[in-house]
Order: structure tokens, then sequence, then C-alpha cells
């Protein structure tokens, strides 16, 4: 019966290849279980380090000396800090790192004006509005005005052609 | 606040930032600075991502929502921040003032010259050229500052060879900064910045 033998065949290649993709699946997921754990847990320690070490960089400087008293600090072996694979310069990246994430905060403190539809349209406004509103300025003295004063009003210039005055007030 | 102004404001709080440090700035940044291994190539310098994350927030302040920002913009923007702020820590490297106050002044000049870097490249080359001029004012000074270890003879051969370049050591220091601009790596942009959603409330407790 050919029929029948080529159907078995069939049911057999892909058994097979049905258990190896869920071999493969299950081991690589267990794999992938058993090296996540051990990243979090090591990566863990490894931060607790770090972050015991900072306090003694103003003393000790970036140095192995700093890391091993953070370790000390951590409640872990002096030793331990060897797992910190490029000694001092993992103790600078994490405060750099550190740094970084403030700067990400303080600038995120700061809310963005938003931009009206038509940026120029306003700027524009108000320019006509100031000049007919306002009396005109006395013009200040010549050479009163110093070079950072003029850097700032060619800054200015720059600017207000994509961005809202609202901004300027911040 | 214009972008430069935005600039020079998180450049001095980022170098606040880093206050406590100060006494050991030259180690940072000579360790920072030393590649991880002989012979890797390209070679793996810390500081270069470290820079392009700061140049990422300090480019990142900047932004206005709706604000028109398409890559080559924000490249520019990027690359003007990690400029000037690689200048100021240069310069930090021997301020001995009060709260970094000379270091302050000084990027807030660089920032000036480097204008928006929004329209033109024209505005990058010139804000590079008068960076790295500022920074060859400074002569291998700021180098001495950096332990023997990390610069070796870094000194003697920056002057060898700005005795060969063309532009002398502002021409070498221009050129060594646009490459270390061009290392800095790829980042998308992203969106402006805005405050933290507030933490969600505690759910009411169902009325009976």
């Amino acid at each position: 019966m050919p029929a029948s033998t080529s159907l078995w065949a069939s049911d057999i290649v892909i058994a097979a290849m049905m258990l190896a993709s869920r071999t493969r699946h299950v081991l690589g997921r267990r794999a992938g279980a058993y090296c996540l754990r051990h990243l979090s847990s090591s990566d863990a320690l490894r931060a607790k380090i770090l972050d015991a070490a900072v306090k003694h960089v103003p003393a000790l400087g970036w140095s192995d000396d700093a890391l091993a008293m953070g370790a000390k600090d951590a409640g872990v072996s002096a030793a331990a800090h060897g797992q910190l694979t490029r000694g001092a310069v993992d103790l600078v990246e994490h405060v750099a790192s550190a740094c970084a994430d403030d700067l990400h905060a303080e600038i995120n403190a700061r809310r963005a004006a938003p931009a009206p539809e038509n940026p120029q349209k306003t700027v524009d406004a108000r320019r006509r509005s100031a000049r007919t509103s306002s009396p005109r300025r006395p013009a200040s003295p010549r050479g009163s005005s110093s070079p950072s004063k003029r850097g700032g009003d060619r800054r200015l210039f720059f600017v207000c052609r994509d961005v809202p005055l609202e901004i300027y007030t911040q | 606040m214009s972008v430069a102004t935005f600039h020079s404001k998180y450049i001095l709080n980022r170098l606040k930032l880093s206050l406590p440090y100060h006494e050991h700035r030259a180690q940072a940044m000579g360790l920072m600075a030393t590649p991880s291994s002989e012979s890797a190539f390209p070679p793996d310098i810390a500081a270069i991502p470290a820079l392009g994350r700061v140049a990422d927030e300090l480019a990142r302040a900047t932004l206005v929502a709706g604000e028109p920002m398409d890559d080559r913009r924000w490249l520019w923007r990027r690359s003007a921040a990690a400029g000037s702020y690689a200048i100021a820590e240069i310069r930090a490297l021997s301020d001995g003032s009060p709260d970094l106050g000379d270091t302050v002044a000084f990027s807030a000049a660089i920032v000036d010259r480097f204008g928006d870097a929004l329209d033109t490249p024209d505005q990058m080359k010139d804000g590079l050229r008068a960076g790295a001029h500022a920074a060859a004012s400074l002569g291998t000074a700021a180098l001495s500052f950096l332990p023997g270890k990390a610069v070796g003879a870094l000194p003697q051969l920056v002057m060898i060879m700005a005795s060969r370049s063309a532009g002398g050591l502002a021409g070498l220091a221009e050129k060594g900064l646009s490459k270390l601009l061009k290392l800095l790596p790829p980042s998308p942009i992203p969106d402006p910045p805005k405050k933290p959603a507030p933490a969600e409330a505690p759910a009411a407790a169902p009325e009976p």
C-alpha cells in the first residue's frame, strides 16, 4: 500500500520536526531563564558594590581601593569587586551614567511649551503688537552694549524663526 | 531660551553634577579615554558612548514640540552639543575657580560660536574651529593634568604631529574633534522633553 506508507513516512518526519522544535524551544527557554536569573543577580551585586564605592571616590579616587571599600560596605568580601572586569573604568562609567540619568530627569522637569500651529505667525503677530502698542525704547548710548549682549541678540534672531516666544520666558 | 542658551545651561548643570569628583576629574578622563584592549579595532573607548549619552541629553533639551527636525539637523545639533561639552570638560581639567566659574564662562563662549547649529554645516564647522582654537590655546597644559599612565607620551606626540600639521595645534585639534564626533554612536530623534506622568493614585476601595 504505497499511499499509506508515504503517509506514515511523512507523519514521522512531521513528528520529528515538531519534537526537535519543541526540544529547542524548551531548552532555549530554560537556558534563557537561567542566564537571565544569573545575570540579574550578578548585575544587582555589581550595582550594589558600585553604589557603595561612589562614596569613597572623593577620598580614594577612582581606584580599586574605592571598589574594595564599596564591596565591604555592600556586605560582601572586599575581593568581590574582582567581578568588575574593567575595575575603576566601571566605576567612572557608573557615575557618568548616574549623572546622565540625573540630567535626563532635570531636563524632563522643564515642561516643553507646546508649539502653536504656525509659530512664524505668532512671532510676527507679537512683533507687530509690540511695535504698535509700546512706545519706542530709548536708544542705548553708543558703545554701551557688551559683546555678550550682542551675541545674545544674534541667537534670538536665529531661533525665533522656528521656536515660539513662550519658551524664551521660561 | 535659545538652543545655545539651553546648551550652556545644561552643560553647566552637567558639570555641577560632577563637582564632588572634581579633584579626580583628570583621572576619570584618563581612565575613560584609555582603550580597554590594545589589540581591539576599532578601539573600545568608554568615553565615546558616555559622551554620546550626554550629547543626546543636551540636544534633547533643546527640542520643542512641533519643531521640524530631520536626521541631518539632529546630527548637527548632537555634534554641537558633544563638541562643546567635550571642550568644556577639557577646560575643567585645569579649573580651580569656585563652582567651575572659569569653565562656565569658557563653555558659554564656545557654545556661542556654535550658534544654534541648525541650518548649515558651516555653523558647525565654525563652532568646531573656534572650539579647537580655544582647546589649542590651552596648549598641552590640559593633557599634563592627566595621569602619565593614561596619556603616556601623548603631549610630546601631539606637539610633533602639530608641527607637521598644516594648521598647527589648532588644525590638529579641529581634525581630532571632527573624528571624535564621527565616532559618536547613532541615535534616533527623541521626543521633546516632557514632565513624567504623575504616579497614579491608589484605586479607591469599592463601595459596598
